[in-house]
């Protein structure tokens, strides 16, 4: 199971990272979204792997297998910050696409802005 | 339990909403503008009474939801968060009413995103926990990403793909390492991590290196220091006047989350985890330095040598703190309060004088005569004055700090480095101002619409607290050490956010100590 999760987290966050390099900016915001998902992987294993545990404590106590929800509620502030920022950064993405008349992240700008 | 913390969040928060709501209603900006101007300045009154009381040597420990310290969330105001807080407001209200000659009705929803930076801002300077750290950030970027497009044109929003994917991969690093924080010490209010890595086992070191590691390569990132400098000039560069402005105190975050997290929690004298940062943050300071120098001589545009010179100032605060000792600490603070006048009055007057030339923008060749330029190159003079650290001015007395708060050990480099680039800023600055204010050919500029400038008035203003700075100096020196003397002392913050733990129960009955990670043997938790 762990090596399961190590190796999909690897994976993904390489997948993130090569996007990410890449000059077409719609690759670069799917890089972004593959980086935050393995962020989020990494962030939810940090309560560490229980499998069909309650996220609260019974009343044998510590000693009971216990998921930390703690973790959970993280990924669910992450997910959602992280859903918003993609929507920005595409919305972004699609203007400078318009303005700019390239998709290229390094796009010349071709006449001054205005001051 | 004073709620004085928390309304410096709520209050901002308030006015954006109203300043929205009033905005859309009324379609005026005369509705937004009076209203986000109330609104800062109720916030300056607030922010001026924290300040005074924790000049008293005050602590506020604000417990949201009113439960025990390390559950929940904690925001803490000490000297160093109420001096940050009080700078941010200030700095919007300025920015705010530089913004009223018209730049602020070029897009509907100016006011309302300076005040929702400002309350990321002031939540940020003011938490006391890990992960609202990292939403706070997220709260002052997203507004940061608004405001640098505002305006529009295709400039803009090419530097503001590059800031958002930028920041997006800092947030996902950041997000990384309050993880690898949380599965190792099992908390993350930010006393209780510094109480607890102390005790964390020899396996979880590494860990908890390589998430200190990734945390300071987020602050060096906001904070701009090199090798991630490189999207700065750009940026500010592409923002408008007053935006360039209020992102002055932007680097400062970086700064001061260096300081919140590698004094008290990574600090030098943790057993194990210490001595994460030292080696870098000196360092990479003096190539900060030099790289701003350099930019900054290489510039042909006096926006973009205002840009580099953000670069020059987060170089030496970088300097300062990366000592690591309290001098060093107190004259990184001092610096911060007086760049951070410096580099925003910086960015107005370049906008008043932009604004001028007409046409010619801010190319440093010649052209027409400037209007007001008495009045703007005497500015022109007192800022590259304090820039380069001439006396009598404030530039001069926190250089003058930073240099005698250096080790005698590494005097020679840092000495010759700071005091070879300030001449080679002299050199540059002088270079700017004969080619604006003298270089000028004898015709009216084309395209310079009309009528004064607004941004003058507020350059004059932030000017004149280089002035006031240099005035004060013996008090703000002797705050900004006690302020840094607080930061330093450890074991007194603990105590203190941590102290309800004992003398206040836990709500609706709930035993504290739930995780057995959070618990360390020998605490007094009730079962």
């Amino acid at each position: 199971m762990e090596w399961m999760l190590a190796a999909s987290v690897g994976v993904v966050a390489s997948c993130g990272v090569y996007l990410l390099l890449r000059r077409r900016s719609m690759s670069v915001v799917f890089g972004l979204a593959l980086l935050s998902y393995a962020t989020n992987l990494v962030l939810f294993s940090m309560g560490r792997l229980t499998v069909g545990a309650p996220p609260i404590l019974g009343p044998e106590g510590e000693s009971a297998v216990y998921a930390d929800p703690l973790p959970q509620a993280l990924v669910l502030t992450a997910i959602v910050i992280g859903f918003a920022m993609t929507a920005f950064v595409v919305v972004v993405a699609l203007i400078a696409h318009r303005s700019l008349g390239d998709d290229d992240v390094d796009a010349p700008v071709a006449q001054e802005g205005e001051p | 339990m004073n709620h004085l913390p928390v309304c410096m969040v709520l209050l901002p928060m308030f006015t954006a909403v109203m300043c929205l709501w009033l905005g859309e209603a009324t379609r005026s900006p005369f509705t937004q503008r009076w209203t986000g101007l109330l609104g800062m300045s109720l916030l300056l009154g607030l922010s001026v009474w924290m300040l005074s009381l924790s000049a008293d040597g005050q602590v506020f420990v604000y417990r949201l939801g009113n439960w025990p310290a390390p559950f929940a969330i904690t925001l803490v105001v000490d000297r160093l968060s109420a001096t940050m807080v009080a700078l941010t407001v200030v700095l919007a209200l300025v920015v705010l009413l530089a913004a009223w000659g018209g730049d602020d009705t070029r897009g509907p929803y100016f006011h309302p995103l300076v005040h929702l930076q400002v309350m990321g801002l002031c939540g940020a300077f003011m938490t006391g926990d890990l992960f609202n750290l990292f939403v706070f950030f997220e709260i002052l970027l997203i507004a940061s990403y608004a405001l640098l497009v505002y305006g529009g044109g295709p400039a803009r929003v090419r530097a503001t793909l590059h800031y958002v994917v930028l920041n997006l991969v800092g947030s996902a690093l950041f997000l990384l390492s309050v993880g690898l924080l949380y599965g190792t010490l099992g908390t993350l209010n930010m006393a209780d991590m510094a109480a607890k890595v102390a005790t964390a086992t020899s396996a979880d070191v590494p860990l908890i290196r390589a998430a200190a590691g990734l945390l300071l390569v987020v602050f060096g990132l906001k904070a701009a220091i090199v090798p991630m400098s490189l999207w700065l000039p750009s940026t500010y560069e592409a923002a408008t006047t007053p935006v360039s402005a209020f992102f002055a105190i932007m680097t400062k975050v970086g700064i001061y989350g260096i300081i919140r997290v590698f004094i008290p929690l990574f600090g030098p004298e943790q057993p194990g985890v210490g001595g994460v940062a030292e080696p870098w943050v000196g360092g990479l300071g003096l190539v900060t330095l030099l790289v701003g120098t350099l930019g900054t001589l290489a510039a042909t545009d006096l926006k973009n040598t205002v840009s580099f010179l953000i670069v020059v100032s987060v170089g030496l605060q970088a300097i300062s703190l990366g000592q690591f000792t309290e001098a060093g600490l107190a004259a990184a603070i001092f610096y911060i309060v007086h760049s951070t006048f410096l580099t925003a009055g910086l960015f107005l007057m370049a906008g008043a004088i932009i604004h001028q030339r007409g046409e010619l923008g801010g190319r440093l060749s010649a052209g027409p005569v400037v209007h007001q330029g008495r009045a703007l190159a005497v500015l022109f003079l007192i800022a590259a004055m304090s820039v380069v650290g001439l006396p009598p001015l404030s530039g001069f007395i926190s250089k003058a700090l930073i240099l005698s708060a250096t080790p005698s050990e590494m005097r020679p480099a840092v000495w010759g480095i700071i005091l070879s680039t300030s001449f080679l800023l002299l050199v540059q600055l002088a270079r700017v101002g004969s080619v604006l204010f003298w270089n000028v050919l004898a015709r009216e500029p084309k395209g310079c619409p009309p009528g004064p400038n607004a941004s003058l008035g507020p350059a004059i203003f932030l000017m004149s607290a280089s002035l006031l700075i240099a005035l004060f100096a013996g008090p703000i020196d002797a705050f900004t050490r006690e302020a840094a003397a607080s930061v330093y002392d450890r074991e007194t913050m603990i105590e203190r956010v941590l102290r309800s733990r004992s003398d206040s129960k836990a709500p609706n009955g709930l035993s504290e100590g739930g995780d057995a990670r959070v618990r360390r043997p020998g605490e007094e938790d009730t079962p």
